[in-house]
């Protein structure tokens, strides 16, 4: 079968863009855990997407394709060694607490990298189970068993708090 | 049950802040987008020879103005390179308009220098920070990318003068599939590696010397360029030389740190003048009374001190504070107490850069009886300086660095609160407190630079003890030869993804000090660990309540993770004791936390 390149228009993209923003940048965030880094990992995104816009097959939406690009570019910068942030155990500072006060950050760091993408393009992003499969390059039935064993974790989390 | 997915969606969205940082310009630009309309537009490859043509024609502006051959003036006066290009302005305009910690309003953009490696374009732009700063910003676009900037303090080149002056040394960019094991580190080399930096009107061209030889590049609009293509694991620029019409002229400089270990200078400290009134002690009044000097805490954007709830319950009051206006970094200084509703307790600095921050809390007032100007040092990068920040007592009046050759420098100081940028290729240096009298009151100790002279040796560390102890902590500590021919320790520790770190130590092959070595995590002791002497055949921890455990020592070190029950003051760590082969004690060491 052969598949016809369709490309994808610089106007699409920065459309795209400037309507799906915070969207973006959330979620690059929370896979770098750094706002600036996910701010970067966006822009990087787009810039790939611009140059390789003729890449796009057509055969999905334009933004599942977008998503992949950043998802691969958050996950790269987040790989890469970072200036190493400043981490004084300090007794008087941090308390050894963290400011949220649910340790939700916590659970989420916890659970398994393609349990949180797949958080996070749900909740940051609002895209649908297919969706999420796409980027992720997943089925759609692993989207929902990766949901529902997030889910299943930080309820537990969620009622302990609770209680 | 609770209704997880909407508590999760408003939990999550509160944790990661909603960014609107969008500039498109900059994904147009990064992309090659604006380059490949023009190249459309005029079907040549005109746009790729106009760097060249830049680098070929540019000029510099300050040196027709000020005509200096021996000095910087083309830099401190005037404006060398030629206009940096409409877009790359407004982009700059616009980050820095967007930042909360930016360079002054109306700062200028000059192109100085461009050239090609690798399939990837480098850029050198220059700019002068107010009246403080000189600033050199790297721009690599195409199959690396990356931008970088670093700044040298004006007084400091009006002070050596010329004739050359590294700014950025050994700049990585991309990555490359040269890989090696320093320790615990997999070090990956770069694709490029970028050195850069300003010269004086008469240079005709800069000389460089790494690991793959001498390399020669030409001088353009005040500034040189040298970008080592694939470079090997560790390379870094040795030497560097100043090529004028009288011949090579040796430029002071030390290599930038490789890992732990690395390049730094074998300059004697500089000798501490006398202090001439003794300073016992002190306080920050305008702290304590609440004044309202500097800027607000939320000036600060959400995040920007990682792990560090410094605008938490427990601070009585804080403010950022501005030592340097023209400078974009700032000093977040907090009195906090130990406990909601305590008394001041806690000294918290924090220097803060569009990078991030860094800074830790001391004892309040009591800092002050060990030093009237508690510092922190901060740097190793790919920058030619190091910078020390800190805080004053209300004793100081004035603050001055006393470089390793003797020059002496003011440093930027107000509101208590100082920030100074220190180079290299001059350390070790000292700071010099004076009274408003003008008497000495306090000289510090050397700052050196962050290379010492042992770190790890090309070789992956193996692992000599692992331990768990209470709530599923755990601990591990590792071995690896240093550059030195001694040994590196290394102790990761766990307790949960908010406490959990490496210590890393270096020692070189003949034993100094005491017999006994050890150090402590968290407060009480998580985690006992350290070294010991051949002599010591075990290790003996006191607990608070008079217990004791014992531990047998693996190749000379130790490591211990607490149970539950010793996770409390009144049964916590207190003390080591390192036994000999009869039983006697070798070494005692206090474990206890420093008042």
């Amino acid at each position: 079968m052969s598949v016809r390149r369709k490309g994808a228009t610089p106007s699409q993209l920065e459309t795209l863009y400037r309507d799906r923003f915070e969207h973006f940048a959330r979620v690059a965030s929370a896979i770098c855990r750094d706002v600036d880094l996910g701010r970067d990992a966006v822009q990087a995104a787009f810039m790939t997407a611009v140059r390789r816009r003729r890449d796009y097959r057509g055969s999905g939406p334009i933004e599942a394709w977008v998503w992949r690009i950043v998802v691969n570019e958050a996950r790269r910068l987040a790989r890469e060694p970072q200036a190493e942030a400043f981490d004084a155990e300090s007794e008087l500072a941090g308390n050894g607490h963290s400011e949220d006060p649910l340790d939700l950050r916590v659970w989420i760091a916890a659970l398994p990298e393609r349990q949180r993408e797949a958080l996070f393009l749900r909740y940051y992003a609002d895209l649908e189970y297919r969706a999420i499969a796409e980027v992720l390059g997943i089925e759609v039935g692993t989207v929902s068993a990766t949901l529902s064993a997030a889910h299943q974790t930080l309820r537990k989390r969620l009622e302990e708090v609770r209680r | 049950m609770i209704d997880v997915e909407d508590r999760l969606r408003s939990e999550l969205h509160r944790l990661v802040p909603a960014d609107s940082r969008r500039d498109w310009a900059q994904v147009v630009e990064g992309a090659g987008l604006a380059r490949e309309r023009m190249r459309r537009r005029w079907a040549t490859g005109a746009a790729m020879v106009a760097g060249a043509v830049v680098l070929g024609i540019a000029t510099p502006l300050g040196a027709a103005l000020v005509g200096s051959f021996d000095d910087f003036s083309a830099w401190l006066t005037g404006q060398p390179g030629t206009p940096a290009s409409e877009s790359e302005q407004q982009a700059f305009d616009a980050a820095n308009a967007r930042s909360w910690l930016g360079f002054p309003k109306g700062t200028q953009l000059r192109h100085l220098i461009s050239t090609e490696a690798d399939d990837t374009t480098i850029e050198l732009l220059g700019f002068r920070s107010g009246s403080s700063a000189l600033c050199l910003r790297l721009k690599v676009t195409g199959k690396s990318r990356w931008s970088a900037q670093e700044c040298a303090p004006l007084a400091e080149l009006r002070r050596e003068g010329g004739p050359a002056r590294p700014v950025i040394v050994d700049q990585p960019v991309g990555k490359s599939d040269k890989v090696a094991w320093y320790g615990i580190n997999r070090v990956r080399a770069s694709n490029l590696q970028i050195t850069a930096g300003i010269v004086t009107d008469d240079v005709r061209s800069v000389v460089l010397e790494d690991d793959a030889g001498r390399h020669e590049v030409d001088t353009s609009a005040n500034a040189f360029l040298y970008v080592a293509d694939q470079p090997e694991i560790g390379q870094r620029v040795k030497r560097i030389w100043a090529r004028t019409d009288t011949g090579l002229t040796s430029i002071p400089f030390v290599p930038t740190p490789f890992g732990f270990g690395g390049g730094s200078t074998a300059l004697p400290a500089p000798a501490a003048p006398a202090v001439e009134r003794e300073v016992k002690s002190g306080r920050i009044g305008w702290l304590e009374q609440r004044e309202t000097r500097g800027d607000p805490l939320d000036t600060l954007p959400k995040g920007v001190l990682p792990g560090a709830n410094i605008t938490g319950r427990n601070v009585l009051y804080g403010r950022v504070l501005t030592p340097d206006a023209d400078r974009p970094a700032r000093i977040a200084l907090t009195l906090n107490a130990h406990r909601p509703g305590g008394p001041a307790a806690g000294l918290c600095p924090w220097f803060v850069t569009r990078g991030g921050a860094g800074g830790s809390c001391m004892p309040y007032p009591g800092i002050f009886e060990r030093t009237p100007i508690p510092t922190t040092l901060f740097g190793g990068g790919a920058g030619a300086f190091v910078t020390v920040s800190g805080v004053a007592s209300d004793e100081v009046a004035r603050l001055e660095a006393l470089l390793a050759d003797g020059q002496r420098a003011e440093v930027p100081f107000k509101d208590n609160a100082f920030i100074v940028d220190l180079p290299r290729a001059n350390l070790p240096a000292r700071l010099i407190a004076y009274d408003t009298a003008g008497r000495v009151i306090h000289v510090s100790e050397p700052y050196r630079d962050f290379a010492s002279r042992s770190g790890p040796a090309l070789g992956r560390a193996t692992s000599l003890i692992r331990v768990s102890g209470a709530d599923g902590a755990s601990g591990e500590l590792l071995v690896s030869p240093s550059t030195d021919g001694g040994e590196c320790m290394y102790v990761k520790h766990f307790v949960d993804p908010q406490h959990t770190g490496v210590g890393i130590g270096c020692n070189g092959p003949r034993w100094t000090g005491s017999a006994l070595q050890l150090g402590t995590q968290f407060q009480p002791p998580r985690f006992v660990s350290g070294r010991v002497r051949s002599d010591v055949r075990t290790v003996r921890i006191r607990f608070a309540d008079g217990s004791a455990t014992t531990l047998t020592p693996t190749r000379g070190y130790i490591l211990w993770a607490s149970s539950e029950e010793h996770l409390d003051e009144t049964t916590g760590v207190v003390g080591a004791e390192g036994l000999g082969a009869n039983g006697s004690v070798v070494a005692r060491q206090s474990l206890k936390p420093p008042k």
